[in-house]
């Protein structure tokens, strides 16, 4: 055993000595900042939550409701241009932060990135925490999604060469980050990325292909996790393990006139994945998920035509097995957790509150999935939008469908209307691991009013009735019907008064009960106040906000209830 | 020139993957041991992928029968309803079992079903370990055996309900280590949710079992000696309770085991169980 002090010495020496490198850096080039051509840029974003405990909505029983009461998390990005180098670090702070995990606690603080990247020549070389993708991300995306708290950058190297003026390869290797910590799982790549032009110069077809493979390879203490496991399975279910994944990719951009069209194809190498819906045999009863040893696919294709007045998109995904991951037990553990890759979404990326509330998240297990997107402007005033998305796993088990209409109407600069009807069918027992409900129906009427007083002042109005469907006993899916209204007054370019609530109108099976058992209406009201000046952006907000599936990027998970204040400050310099 | 070389990176990539050596699946339960494990379960009756955990225990105690013992302990988010269910019949909360949690173990898990095994910490410095690591904790606490040798005797007189325990202990032990005596019963059939129930998520006839019914000793043990105890010779220790009337004796086990007690260190050395009647 170490001498304690001279341990915790070492174990110092070991977290900051990247901080203290990159001070010496920034100071260092602060000094030659009269130097031409030295450029800092930055930004801090904060968010600060005082917790309300309030048991009725569920907003109870964590510690930040019980005893912490506050919550924080902070991001201060910091980076450097200079003598062809670009350099940065982000501080990262959670205190007490409920973003990590909604049910617990997360308090840790430390950098969170740092990178150094050079470019000789046609090579770029970049060391530290790097954020990258593979085409459409579908083997491989390291990206970062602060609202659910995921940053999966990969600390390690990327060299990128530019072959040509139209052709780049590049090579990767390294851990993905996790939290102030890595995984444990080695991960490397490569990819080609071209372009090019054949047929009439005057009217080209444009290409834009490209070429990735991704490999991760397993640790010996996670290989050893994962056998332990597979060898407490009984013989029917009984399968190997690997510790390398191989996952390919080729695809193309082809880009004609009015006409683009992009397709991925991927395939990955048989490895031990978690599948929530495979059989696992017990001494008892049988129940669902297990390790299962199998290759994994994806086509991915996206098609679109854009041509005077008429717009439309076409979008269509197959998955099977394509779980790939820095840890195979996180899958089972931490749904979002150690992502390499990303799925595209093909489903409508809805932003009003209720057309929001039911999001359907990318099943990596297996699903068919196709949307068609159709825009027509019928002149200045009017345009016309639907938008049709349907979701099945490959037994053909409808897991979401939406029909989303939209018309709008500017009457000059003065004022503008528009409103549509959304109607839904969502799997909540999938998306959300709710047992035994049936999929919620949904038909949500939406209008949004805009007025201008002036070219400063403006008001905007929302409003949106969701109508959800009868279970068999005759009690409304999930919550219930809600009514959401909303009013916001913006007096460019400082302020913006935000008021709207949430009303469970007439409320469903999950709905709140008084202690006779009687089922509330509550209402759900929120408050905002944001201020800009210049580069700050500062808001402070009271919310009361109910249960739900909360997507970002097209990643979702489900959030508690929340009831209190928020604070966030966003600065860009 | 250069495709070539990038060429030849990918093709790198790809053949490489081809020489790997695949690792061996051990047979179930191919680990002997002398060392008995104690795998503290904790779940609640609103927890939906509680009863998954329960199948995995039952699995690896059909694995390991002579080396595991389990006890199931409804504390934290999931136990926090008196009834989760409108019909429920009994109340599994236990003040000892809150007391573990609250005081013993840092807090409740953050997330269900969980597991103390052995009470030894994760490299996070949680005790509680997810379902998908007992296995693997289980095997590495096997293979590392146990220098303590435990044995147990027990009458009980089912006229007063009373419980006698007698217990050796033969080992070479430091001043902290403690003893903790506890009771579980089996075979309680009441309303537990469960993800993968047919209708309204919930298991009418759900049998639970290895609940943590009671300790005889204080949540957090009992010293064994406050000197240390070595090998030169064993050291007897007795215990005695009256069984509630709430338990059905002849489903309830009597668990008795060794563990540390530092800041540092809550491992449970040796453990041992039978049944409370013969």
């Amino acid at each position: 055993m170490k001498d304690n002090s001279i341990y915790k010495l070492e174990t110092m020496y070991k977290q900051y000595k990247t901080l203290y490198f990159l001070l010496f850096c920034v100071l260092f080039s602060g000094a030659l900042m009269a130097q031409k051509g030295a450029k800092i840029t930055g930004n801090l974003q904060s968010n600060g939550n005082f917790f309300f405990r309030d048991s009725l909505i569920g907003a109870f029983n964590t510690p930040q409701y019980d005893h912490q009461l506050f919550g924080a998390d902070t991001w201060l990005n910091l980076n450097y241009s200079n003598w062809g180098f670009d350099i940065g670090m982000r501080f990262d702070m959670f205190n007490n932060s409920n973003i990590l995990t909604p049910l617990g606690s997360y308090t840790d603080e430390g950098i969170g990135r740092w990178y150094v990247t050079k470019k000789i020549q046609k090579l770029e070389i970049t060391g530290g925490y790097i954020y990258d993708q593979i085409g459409s991300g579908i083997i491989y995306r390291a990206y970062e999604e602060r609202p659910l708290l995921i940053d999966q950058a990969l600390k390690g190297v990327r060299l990128a060469y530019n072959l040509t003026d139209d052709w780049k390869a590049k090579v990767f290797t390294g851990r993905q980050k996790r939290q102030f910590d890595l995984q444990e799982s080695v991960i490397k790549g490569a990819s080609l990325d071209g372009y090019l032009t054949v047929g009439d110069s005057l009217k080209p077809v444009s290409l834009a292909p490209g070429f990735g493979v991704v490999n991760r390879t397993l640790s010996d203490g996670q290989t050893q996790e994962l056998v332990s496991t597979l060898g407490n399975y009984f013989a029917a279910d009984r399968i190997g393990a690997k510790y390398n994944t191989f996952a390919f990719s080729a695809y193309n951009t082809l880009t004609y006139g009015p006409f683009a069209w992009y397709v991925e194809g991927a395939y990955k190498t048989a490895e031990a994945i978690f599948d929530p819906l495979a059989e696992r045999t017990n001494v008892g009863e049988n129940t669902l998920g297990k390790f299962v040893f199998e290759p994994g696919n994806i086509l991915y294709t996206s098609v679109s035509y854009a041509k005077n007045k008429f717009a439309i998109t076409g979008d269509l995904k197959r998955t099977e097995n394509f779980v790939l991951r820095a840890n195979p037990f996180l899958r089972l553990e931490k749904l979002n957790d150690g992502l390499i890759n990303f799925l595209p979404p093909v489903t409508r990326i809805n932003t009003y509150r209720l057309l929001a509330r039911y999001n359907a998240a990318t099943q990596e297990i297996g699903e068919f999935a196709y949307q068609v997107d159709a825009r027509y402007r019928a002149s200045k005033k009017l345009s016309f939008n639907v938008n049709y998305s349907d979701v099945k796993d490959l037994d053909n088990e409808q897991l979401y469908r939406e029909i989303f209409t939209e018309v709008t109407y500017k009457k000059k600069r003065k004022w503008q209307i528009l409103g549509g009807v959304q109607m839904q069918t969502y799997n909540q027992q999938r998306f959300e691991s709710k047992p035994g409900v049936p999929n919620v129906e949904t038909i949500t009427p939406y209008f949004e009013y805009l007025y201008k007083f002036n070219r400063k002042q403006s008001i905007r109005i929302e409003g949106q009735y969701m109508l959800v469907g009868e279970d068999g006993k005759g009690d409304k899916h999930d919550y219930g019907d809600w009514a959401f209204v909303l009013a916001e007054f913006s007096m460019a370019p400082h302020w913006t008064f935000t008021l709207s609530d949430m009303y469970n109108a007439a409320p469903g099976k999950n709905s709140p009960v008084d202690e006779n058992g009687k089922k509330l209406a509550l209402n759900y009201p929120r408050v905002d106040v944001f201020y800009t000046h210049k580069n700050n952006r500062f808001s402070l907000s009271y919310v009361k906000q109910v249960e739900g599936v909360v997507c970002s990027g097209g990643i979702c998970r489900l959030e508690p209830a929340f009831n209190g204040v928020r604070l966030t400050v966003n600065s860009n310099f | 020139m250069k495709n070539i070389l990038f060429a030849f990176v990918v093709l790198a990539f790809i053949s490489s993957g081809c020489n790997e050596i695949m690792p061996t699946i051990p047979e179930p339960g191919s680990i002997t041991s002398d060392r008995v494990i104690l795998v503290e379960e904790f779940t609640g009756v609103g927890c939906q992928n509680c009863p998954g955990g329960s199948a995995e225990l039952e699995n690896l105690l059909s694995i390991y029968p002579d080396n595991l013992i389990a006890v199931t302990i409804h504390a934290g988010f999931f136990a926090s309803e008196v009834q989760w269910h409108p019909d429920q019949k009994f109340d599994f909360r236990t003040a000892v079992g809150n007391s573990l949690v609250d005081d013993y173990f840092g807090g409740a898990p953050f997330a269900y079903p969980s597991a103390t095994v052995n009470r030894e910490k994760t490299q996070t410095g949680s005790f509680f370990i997810p379902l998908t690591q007992w296995p693997a904790s289980i095997s590495a606490e096997l293979e590392e055996g146990s220098n303590v040798d435990l044995k147990m005797e027990r009458t009980y007189d089912a006229t007063t309900r009373t419980l006698e325990v007698e217990v050796d202990i033969l080992a070479k032990l430091p001043e902290d280590a403690r003893i903790s005596v506890i009771i579980t019963e089996s075979g309680i059939i009441d309303y537990q949710k469960d993800l993968n129930a047919p209708g309204d998520g919930w298991i009418e006839n759900y049998v639970h079992k290895h609940i943590l019914r009671d300790m005889i000793t204080p949540f957090d043990g009992e010293v064994i000696s406050p000197t240390g105890i070595d090998l030169t010779q064993s050291v007897k220790k007795s215990f005695s309770t009256v069984l509630s009337s709430e338990f059905v004796a002849e489903n309830c086990e009597v668990i008795v085991f060794v563990h540390r007690n530092t800041s540092d260190s809550k491992e449970v050395l040796q453990a041992i169980e039978m049944h409370v009647v013969e």
